[in-house]
C-alpha cells in the first residue's frame, strides 16, 4: 500500500480557509452592494449625489499576499441627473505573520488606479492617490480580531486644468472573523478642499472666469457583516419520520451612513449657508440556507436543553448513533474539549495512521503531549490541536485526564481561551463579584472575570459560580450554544449596532 | 537574681539573630528572598532534564534548589511556566526534602488594574434620580450607578450635558476603576431610539428566512387616530423582537400561525431601515381610552382610567419621550392614551401612550423659561422685573426682582433687528434704560423670554413689548416638516401635537396636524440656538407659542 498522507478537514461543516481580506465593506467609500446592485453618494462637486451600478470585485489570495481589485461602473440614481463613475482601483496586501505571537500584521498598498467622475458638464480625473494602510489581526482559536488604521489622499483635475478637488481621507476599520460571523465596521472622516475657476455668470460685469474654492467635510460609517444563525423548523407533513429540524441561515448586509457638512451650491458657487445632513444606504444579500442533521434522541424530550443539545446534534457536534443522550449525565474533558473544536470549525489537521511497513527507523513515532491519550485515539488529533492553540493545557504537564468529569471552571477556561480574552481580565490580585470566589481555582479566575464581563456567565441565585461543580451533558450543551450566540450575535451587535448607532 | 535576669533577657534577644544565622530552609521547609536565576540542565539517556532555581534570601544567602516536574509555579497566583520567571523577581518556595514544590513570584505593581474605560455596562435606562442611573441591563441585570461632575456624556459623538437623558434611552457605561460605580463615561444611542411608527394591520407573510412581516391594510397611529397608509406593507423586524397576544409571549417560529390576526407594530428607525421592534396581536376586541390614570397598582398591574380598570403586563407598549419605556415610567396622574384588547371589564393595556412633558428630561436638569422686563444688565448678570416662570406648563407671575446671569456662551437674539448679538452689545445697548432719568424718553426697558440652566441665562430672545402671555399655550409634538413659506416665512408641521390645558390641567390630544410659525423664535437644541432649517423630521417638541406664532421652542 503506497505511503499517502491525506489532509481531511473534520466536521460536517462547509470549511471557509480563514483569511484576512480587505475591502470589506467595499473599498473605502462608504459603498454597499448585494448580488444585484452596488450603490454610494459621492460629494466631489459639493453636492451630495448618490451613483447606482454595477461593482466587480476580485480577490487573489496567496500564501502571504493577496490583491483585490474594484471596478465599478456607477450612473447617478436621480435620472434628472447627467453623470458617470467608471473607477478601478487594486490593491496589494502583505501579511507578515508571527505565529509565535498568533498575530499578524497586513499592510495595504495602492497597486494602480484609475477614475473619471462625470457629473453634469464637469469631469473629475483621479490625478493622484496615495493611501497608507495597516491592521493587526490577532489570530485566536475560536475568531480572528483585527484593528486597522488608513489615511490617504485623493486628487482630482477637474476638467483638465480648470482646478481640483483634494479628498483627505483618515480613519479605521475594526473587525472580527470567524466561522459563525464576521463584519468589517469603518470609520472614515472626509475632508474635501476644491478649487476651481468656472465661467463668469452672463449678469458679471466683466467677462474673466470666476475663482470658486470651497470646504466640506464627510463622515462616513461603513459596515459589512455576515452571520450564521440555527434556526428550527417544522415539518408540515405528520407522516413523516421526524417533526421538525434546524436549518443554519447565512446573512450578509451592507450599511453606511454619510454625515455631511458642505456648502449650499447654485450653479456651481456656494453659498455661504452650510448644507447638513445625512444619508444612509443599506443592502442585503439573498440569504443562505443548509440544512442540517435530524436530531433524534429518545431521552431529551421535555428537558429544559432540548433545543440546545437539538441544535448541536444537528451540527454534528456529537458523534455516535445512541437514541440515548443522558442529558444529566457528567460531561467529560475530553467530549467537551472536543465539542467546542467542532462548534467553532477550529481546523484540525487528520493524519491518517501509519500503518504501513514501509516506515524507516528514522521516522520517529509522533509522540502525544499527554500520556493518558495515545495518538491511536479518535480525539487525539482534536486534543493536539487545542494544545497547539493553547486552549487546554492539561491538569498535569503529563496528563489531560479525558474521562474526568467537566467542572464549570474547566469549561469558562477552555471557552475563554478559545476566544484569548483571558488578557481582558485585570491584573492579577483583584476578587470576582461571585459570592464564592473564593473557590474560583487561580487559573481560571481571568477567565470567569471576562466570561462575566462579556455576559457569557452569571451567578446563580446565590451569585455563586460554583467553579468546582461538574457540569452535565445538558449544562455543556447550553454553554456551548450560548458560546456559538456570542460568536455569531454578540460580536455582530459588538462591532456593528453598538459602533453605528452611538456614532 | 539581677545576673539571672540580665543573662535571661540577653539570651532571649540573641536568639532571633541565631536563628535567622543559622536559617535553613530545607529544614523550615520554605524558602523567600530574590530569584537568581533558572538553570536548565538538558536530559542525556540516563538523566531526565533537571530545573532549578538560585535564589538569595533576604539574608543574602544562596541557595541552588532542584524544582520539582510537578511543581506549581506561579507569579502574583497564576500558573505559569520555568520561562515566565526573570531574574530579580521577589519569590516564595515551598520545600519537599531536597525539592521545590511551589515557586511563587511576584510581579503585578498595581493589582487589580483595568485600563480606564474597559469596565462597560450596556442597557436602558429606567430611572434618574438626583445622580443616581438605574440600569435595565442587556444581559437582563438591573443596576444603580453613579453621575459625577467629570461624566462625560456623548450622543452620537457629540459631548452633551447628563440632563439631556431620558428614561428609555439606550445607553454604554464606561468605568475606570474594577470596583467602581461611577461612571466615567456614557455614549447615548442616538436618534435610533425613537420610535418612528405605529403600525396596525392584519399580519400576512412572516418570512423568517429574510426577517421579514407583511402587513396587510395598513393603517398608521398619527394624530391620536389610525388613518389609512396602504394596502401592503413589508417590514423587517428585529431579531430581538418581542411579540406578545393576550399578554402572553408568541414564540418566534409561531408567528406565522397568526396570519390574518390584527397586530399592531411598533418601528424604529435603525442602520437605514424601519425595523418592527414590538409587535402585538390582538386577541380580542380593541377600545381606547384617553385620559388621566386616576389610580396604579404595580403589584396587580393594573391603572384606572375613566374609572375603568385596565390591565398591564411586561408585553405593553409603553411610550413615553417617544421612546419604548418600561412600565415602570407609569405613575399616578399621566396623561395617557391606552389601546385596549379585551371585553367588559377584562381589559389589557397592549398600547400605553404617555403624553406628559415638561422643559427638563428627567430631575437631572434644572432648565427653566422665564418672561419679563429687562430691568437692568450688567456685564455678567441681569434683573428681570415683575417676571413670569413657566411652572408645569402654565405661565406662572412673580412680582418681583429675578436676578440672572449670562456670559460670552450666552445665545442673544434681538427679535427687532433679527439677529445674534454679542454680550458686550447686550450690555452696552439700550435693552434697559432708567426710565426716570433716560435723555431719550423714548427709550424704554425691553423684554426678553429667557432659557436658563439653573440662574445662568442659556438663550435670550429681546423685544421691545411684552406679549400678552395670557393668550399662549404649551404644545408638544414630532416635526413632520420644516417649510420656508413665501408668504409667512419659516414655518412647521407638527405631528402627534398635544396641547396643555390649563384648565383641566391635563394634556389634550390635536387630531389633526399643526402648523406655526418659526419666525422670530428662539429655537433650542443642546444648549445652542439653531435655525428653524436646521430641525430634523422626526424631532420632538416643546413649544411655547402664542396662537400660529411660536415664543420658545426646544428639541427634546
Amino acid at each position: 500500500m503506497k505511503r499517502f498522507l491525506s489532509f481531511l478537514l473534520v466536521g460536517v461543516f462547509v470549511f471557509t480557509i480563514p483569511s484576512i481580506t480587505l475591502g470589506e465593506p467595499p473599498d473605502f467609500n462608504g459603498g454597499v452592494n448585494n448580488e444585484y446592485e452596488y450603490e454610494e453618494v459621492v460629494f466631489v462637486s459639493g453636492t451630495p449625489i448618490k451613483f447606482v451600478g454595477d461593482i466587480d470585485i476580485s480577490k487573489n489570495e496567496k500564501a502571504d499576499t493577496a490583491s483585490i481589485s474594484y471596478k465599478y461602473k456607477l450612473v447617478p440614481a436621480d435620472k434628472n441627473v447627467d453623470g458617470s463613475i467608471n473607477r478601478r482601483i487594486t490593491y496589494e496586501i502583505d501579511y507578515a505573520r508571527r505565529n509565535d505571537k498568533g498575530q499578524t500584521i497586513a499592510q495595504t498598498n495602492l497597486k494602480t488606479y484609475r477614475e473619471t467622475i462625470q457629473i453634469d458638464a464637469n469631469r473629475y480625473v483621479l490625478s493622484d492617490y496615495q493611501i497608507s494602510k495597516s491592521d493587526v489581526i490577532d489570530n485566536r482559536p475560536a475568531s480572528d480580531f483585527s484593528s486597522g488604521t488608513i489615511t490617504a489622499r485623493k486628487v482630482y483635475d477637474i476638467n483638465r486644468n480648470e482646478g481640483k478637488v483634494i479628498v483627505d481621507f483618515s480613519g479605521g476599520d475594526v473587525g472580527y472573523k470567524n466561522f459563525w460571523g464576521s463584519t468589517e465596521t469603518q470609520i472614515l472622516e472626509y475632508d474635501i478642499e476644491s478649487e476651481s475657476s468656472i465661467p463668469a455668470t452672463s449678469d458679471s460685469e466683466d467677462n474673466d472666469n470666476q475663482d470658486v474654492s470651497w470646504q466640506g467635510t464627510v463622515t462616513i460609517l461603513a459596515s459589512d457583516s455576515m452571520n450564521k444563525s440555527l434556526q428550527y423548523t417544522d415539518n408540515q407533513a405528520s407522516l413523516s419520520s421526524f417533526t421538525g429540524g434546524h436549518l443554519r441561515l447565512t446573512n450578509q448586509e451592507m450599511f453606511s451612513r454619510y454625515d455631511y457638512n458642505l456648502p449650499y451650491m447654485t450653479d456651481g458657487v456656494p453659498s455661504t449657508s452650510r448644507n447638513r445632513g445625512s444619508i444612509e444606504l443599506n443592502k442585503s444579500m439573498l440569504p443562505k440556507i443548509e440544512r442540517l442533521l435530524l436530531p433524534k434522541l429518545r431521552d431529551i424530550g421535555g428537558h429544559w436543553a432540548q433545543d440546545d443539545i437539538g441544535k448541536l446534534y444537528s451540527l454534528d457536534v456529537f458523534e455516535g448513533n445512541s437514541p440515548f443522550f443522558a442529558p444529566d449525565a457528567p460531561m467529560t474533558r475530553i467530549e467537551f474539549t472536543t465539542s467546542i473544536m467542532k462548534a467553532c470549525n477550529i481546523r484540525v489537521l487528520m493524519e491518517e495512521p501509519k500503518r504501513t511497513s514501509r516506515r524507516t527507523r528514522n521516522t520517529q513515532a509522533e509522540v502525544s503531549p499527554f500520556k493518558d491519550i495515545r495518538t491511536s485515539d479518535e480525539n487525539y488529533n482534536y486534543v493536539k490541536e487545542a494544545v497547539n492553540k493553547g486552549i487546554i493545557s492539561g491538569v498535569s504537564q503529563d496528563f489531560f485526564m479525558p474521562e474526568d468529569q467537566l467542572t464549570r471552571a474547566q469549561a469558562i477556561t477552555i471557552l475563554m481561551r478559545a476566544l484569548g480574552f483571558e488578557n481582558k481580565a485585570p491584573t492579577p490580585g483583584y476578587m470576582t463579584s461571585f459570592a464564592d470566589d473564593y473557590s474560583i481555582p487561580e487559573w481560571s479566575k481571568d477567565s470567569f472575570y471576562v466570561a462575566k464581563e462579556i455576559g457569557l456567565v452569571y451567578g446563580d441565585t446565590a451569585n455563586r459560580a460554583n467553579p468546582n461543580q461538574t457540569m452535565t451533558r445538558a449544562e455543556a450543551s447550553a454553554l456551548i450554544v450560548r458560546f456559538l450566540s456570542f460568536l455569531e450575535r454578540d460580536l455582530q451587535i459588538d462591532y456593528r449596532e453598538d459602533i453605528i448607532l452611538y456614532n | 537574681m539581677r545576673k539571672v535576669v540580665i543573662l535571661t533577657i540577653s539570651i532571649l534577644l540573641l536568639i532571633p539573630g541565631l536563628v535567622i544565622a543559622n536559617y535553613n530552609p530545607f529544614a523550615a521547609g520554605e524558602i523567600e528572598g530574590y530569584l537568581v536565576n533558572i538553570s536548565v540542565t538538558p536530559a542525556t539517556e540516563e538523566d531526565p532534564q533537571v530545573v532549578s532555581a538560585r535564589i538569595e534570601t533576604y539574608a543574602g544567602q544562596f541557595y541552588q534548589i532542584e524544582i520539582d516536574a510537578k511543581a506549581d509555579l506561579l507569579i502574583d497566583n497564576r500558573p505559569i511556566t520555568i520561562y515566565d520567571y526573570k531574574p530579580g523577581m521577589e519569590v516564595y518556595g515551598q520545600l519537599r526534602g531536597q525539592k521545590l514544590v511551589t515557586l511563587e513570584a511576584y510581579s503585578t505593581a498595581n493589582m487589580g488594574y483595568i485600563e480606564p474605560g474597559s469596565k462597560l455596562r450596556q442597557g436602558v435606562i429606567t430611572n434618574l434620580e438626583s445622580n443616581q442611573l438605574y440600569l435595565n441591563r442587556a444581559d437582563g441585570q438591573t443596576g444603580i450607578y453613579y453621575i459625577s461632575p467629570a461624566t462625560i456624556v456623548l450622543k452620537q459623538g457629540e459631548q452633551v450635558t447628563a440632563d439631556t437623558l431620558y428614561t428609555g434611552d439606550a445607553v454604554k457605561l464606561y468605568f475606570d476603576e474594577i470596583d467602581t460605580d461611577m461612571i466615567s463615561r456614557i455614549e447615548v444611542q442616538g436618534e435610533s431610539i425613537l420610535v418612528k411608527d405605529l403600525f396596525k394591520g392584519n399580519l400576512g407573510q412572516v418570512d423568517t428566512m429574510k426577517n421579514m412581516i407583511t402587513l396587510e391594510d395598513v393603517e398608521v397611529f398619527r394624530n391620536g387616530s389610525w388613518q389609512k397608509q396602504s394596502a401592503t406593507l413589508r417590514i423587517p423586524f428585529s431579531r430581538d423582537m418581542l411579540a406578545f397576544t393576550g399578554s402572553q409571549k408568541i414564540p418566534y417560529h409561531n408567528l406565522k400561525y397568526f396570519k390574518g390576526k390584527t397586530a399592531y407594530l411598533v418601528t424604529k428607525p435603525i442602520m437605514g431601515k424601519d425595523v418592527v421592534e414590538h409587535l402585538i396581536v390582538k386577541n380580542q376586541y380593541e377600545s381606547a381610552f384617553t385620559g388621566k390614570i386616576q389610580d396604579l397598582n404595580f403589584y396587580a398591574s393594573v391603572l384606572e382610567i375613566g374609572n375603568r380598570n385596565i390591565n398591564f403586563y411586561d408585553g405593553s407598549i409603553v411610550i413615553k419621550d417617544g421612546r419604548l419605556q418600561e412600565n415602570t415610567v407609569l405613575s399616578n396622574g399621566s396623561d395617557v392614551y391606552v389601546l385596549a384588547d379585551g371585553r367588559g371589564n377584562d381589559r389589557i393595556a397592549n398600547l400605553i401612550y404617555i403624553f406628559n412633558q415638561g422643559i427638563n428630561n428627567s430631575s437631572l436638569g434644572q432648565h427653566h423659561i422665564y418672561a419679563g422686563r429687562l430691568d437692568q444688565i450688567s456685564q455678567d448678570n441681569l434683573w428681570l422685573e415683575d417676571f413670569f416662570m413657566l411652572n408645569e406648563n402654565r405661565w406662572e407671575s412673580f412680582s418681583d426682582v429675578k436676578e440672572l446671569f449670562y456670559d460670552n456662551d450666552t445665545f442673544i437674539y434681538d427679535a427687532e433687528s433679527k439677529k445674534l448679538i454679542s454680550s458686550l452689545e447686550f450690555w452696552a445697548g439700550d435693552y434697559s434704560v432708567d426710565e426716570d432719568n433716560v435723555r431719550d424718553p423714548k427709550l424704554k426697558d425691553w423684554y426678553a423670554y429667557l432659557y436658563t440652566d439653573g440662574d445662568r441665562v442659556v438663550c435670550i430672545s429681546v423685544q421691545k413689548k411684552m406679549d400678552s402671555l395670557l393668550g399662549q399655550r404649551i404644545t408638544t409634538g414630532r416635526v413632520d416638516k420644516v417649510v420656508d413659506d413665501s408668504m409667512v416665512g419659516w414655518s412647521l408641521i407638527l405631528n402627534d401635537a398635544k396641547d396643555f390645558s390649563q384648565v383641566k390641567s391635563e394634556w389634550m390630544l390635536k387630531t389633526a396636524s399643526l402648523r406655526l410659525s418659526l419666525e422670530d423664535v428662539m429655537i433650542i437644541r443642546n444648549g445652542k440656538l439653531i435655525n428653524p432649517e436646521e430641525l430634523k423630521a422626526g424631532e420632538m417638541l416643546y413649544i411655547v407659542r402664542d396662537d400660529f406664532h411660536s415664543k420658545v421652542v426646544i428639541v427634546k
